[in-house]
């Protein structure tokens, strides 16, 4: 896949990650890497910067069998965020896949 | 880089984080660590963990938030200048070899095709900052060779034509030149000397030169199997970070060469055997060539230029007694002088030479450490 492409889907499969439902960094890295080709450390750089933008918040879970665990949620920002960045991804892969149409059937 | 485990992992991140000048780390190492926590629970071991999360550098480099290129060079200008002992432009120091690979678009080695989107906004970056790198002019060059290609046929053909109708006029070859291909062309004019055995001597340099020019059309292909040849020194990075122990604290150092001692400790040494060649060829070269050679025309110059005129001098114009008197009385009171200059010297000598034998041994130590 293109690296400019995925460079801007990146932060849309995040929040779209985390709007069905609150993860923890391991789980949301796990995620994402499963349905796109990530080098899984650069998704941490991407959740600071998301959070330093007010686009996510973390909170702290303390739980009883191991050590606290950091959960990632959307803020009500980053719900906007959320909607703007899918309206524009829609809108960009159905106008590119209407130029591909076009081009095949003139191909043909 | 790819670290082996989660030490490793760890303190490789701090160092690339504190050379790039990213502050706030803590939060940064608490992340990563819950991951390696997270993974381990999941089965899978450190090494595994570090392969899945990648390269170091490449994470570091992602917490510096800026999208621009233009932008990032001035950026890491800038923090270069602010950190004259850390290199985020020089070559050899920070530069990962998959990031000089995916600098070059078409130089996409099988190392990088598993990377990932963040990976790519930054190899973005390093390819404004590191455009001097011999390695990426190497994949630069490889890259406009496709385009000189195919000019080179057109440069060739009238070349060809005209080579073969001053030698031959009277042959009407022109005409096979400019339809066949070019790597047939090329034994024409070998084959009408063949055929014309009396001006022999004169094509020689004919069928030189087109061979040369020939030669362009066969090189063609050469540039596509060109960039992956980095690829086989890519164990030789990997090797290359192999330190043991706790992350060391690194201060802000800049008044001190950018070395501690403490950097090193509890740190196996790593013997980066280039460096430390070329350590020890800058020693062989300054401590025994440069400075004997130096000192000895200091030397000279002091006693036979300076001190052999001037007895030369007067001997001639002042006669032998006076030389004699002259002298002594020189050697009496000038001795004292110099003896004073003499040792103002030697100390600066000796102050230098101990500066020069302290850097010396610093540098093997950073050599050895691969600091």
């Amino acid at each position: 896949m293109n690296s400019q492409l995925k460079r801007g889907t990146l932060e849309l499969c995040v929040l779209s990650t985390l709007d069905g439902g609150d993860c923890y960094g391991y789980e949301l890295v796990n995620k994402i890497s499963q349905c796109m080709h990530v080098t899984e450390g650069t998704i941490y750089p991407l959740m600071k910067r998301l959070k330093e933008s007010d686009t996510i918040d973390s909170y702290i879970v303390e739980s009883s069998e191991g050590p606290p665990r950091k959960y990632y949620k959307l803020t009500d920002t980053g719900k906007e965020e959320l909607e703007r960045l899918k309206n524009e991804w829609f809108e960009f892969v159905d106008s590119i896949n209407n130029l591909l149409k076009g081009v095949v059937n003139n191909d043909s | 880089m790819t670290a082996k485990n989660k030490e490793d992992f760890l303190f490789n991140l701090h160092n690339e984080l504190h050379r790039i000048g990213v502050e706030d780390s803590k939060d940064i190492f608490a992340d990563f660590e819950e991951h390696f926590r997270a993974s381990a629970e999941q089965g899978y071991t450190e090494e595994e963990t570090c392969a899945k999360l990648g390269d170091v550098k490449e994470i570091a480099r992602s917490y510096i938030d800026i999208e621009s290129t233009m932008i990032n060079s001035i950026v890491a200008n800038a923090i270069e200048d602010s950190r004259p002992h850390v290199s985020l432009t020089k070559p050899g120091r920070s530069v990962s070899l998959s990031e000089k690979l995916t600098s070059a678009p078409a130089a996409e080695a099988p190392v990088d095709v598993e990377e990932s989107p963040k990976t790519e906004i930054i190899t973005e970056q390093p390819t404004a900052i590191r455009e001097i790198t011999p390695e990426h002019i190497a994949a630069e060059q490889a890259a406009p060779a496709p385009t000189a290609a195919p000019a080179a046929p057109i440069n060739a053909a009238p070349a060809q034509t005209t080579n073969a109708n001053n030698v031959f006029p009277v042959i009407p070859f022109p005409q096979t030149d400019s339809t066949q291909e070019s790597s047939q062309r090329t034994i024409t004019p070998e084959h009408i000397a063949a055929e014309q055995p009396a001006p022999s001597s004169i094509p020689m340099p004919t069928g030189g030169s087109s061979n040369e020019i020939h030669t362009a059309p066969a090189a063609e292909p050469m540039p596509a199997p060109e960039p992956p040849q980095p690829a086989p020194e890519q164990p030789k990075e990997d090797q290359k970070d192999e330190h043991k122990g706790h992350i060391p604290f690194v201060d802000n150092d800049d008044g001190k060469g950018g070395f501690k001692w403490s950097d090193i400790k509890g740190r196996t040494p790593n013997v980066n055997t280039s460096k430390l060649i070329g350590q020890i060829c800058i020693d062989v070269f300054v401590l025994s060539w440069a400075l004997p050679l130096l000192a000895t025309l200091i030397w000279h110059f002091l006693t036979v230029v300076i001190f052999g005129l001037a007895g030369f001098a007067i001997s001639q114009f002042a006669g032998e007694s006076v030389f004699h008197l002259l002298s002594r009385i020189f050697l009496c009171g000038g001795l004292f002088s110099l003896c004073a200059v003499l040792g103002m010297l030697w100390l600066k000598m000796i102050k230098g030479f101990f500066h020069i034998i302290k850097s010396a041994v610093i540098g093997h130590v950073k050599a050895i450490y691969d600091l």
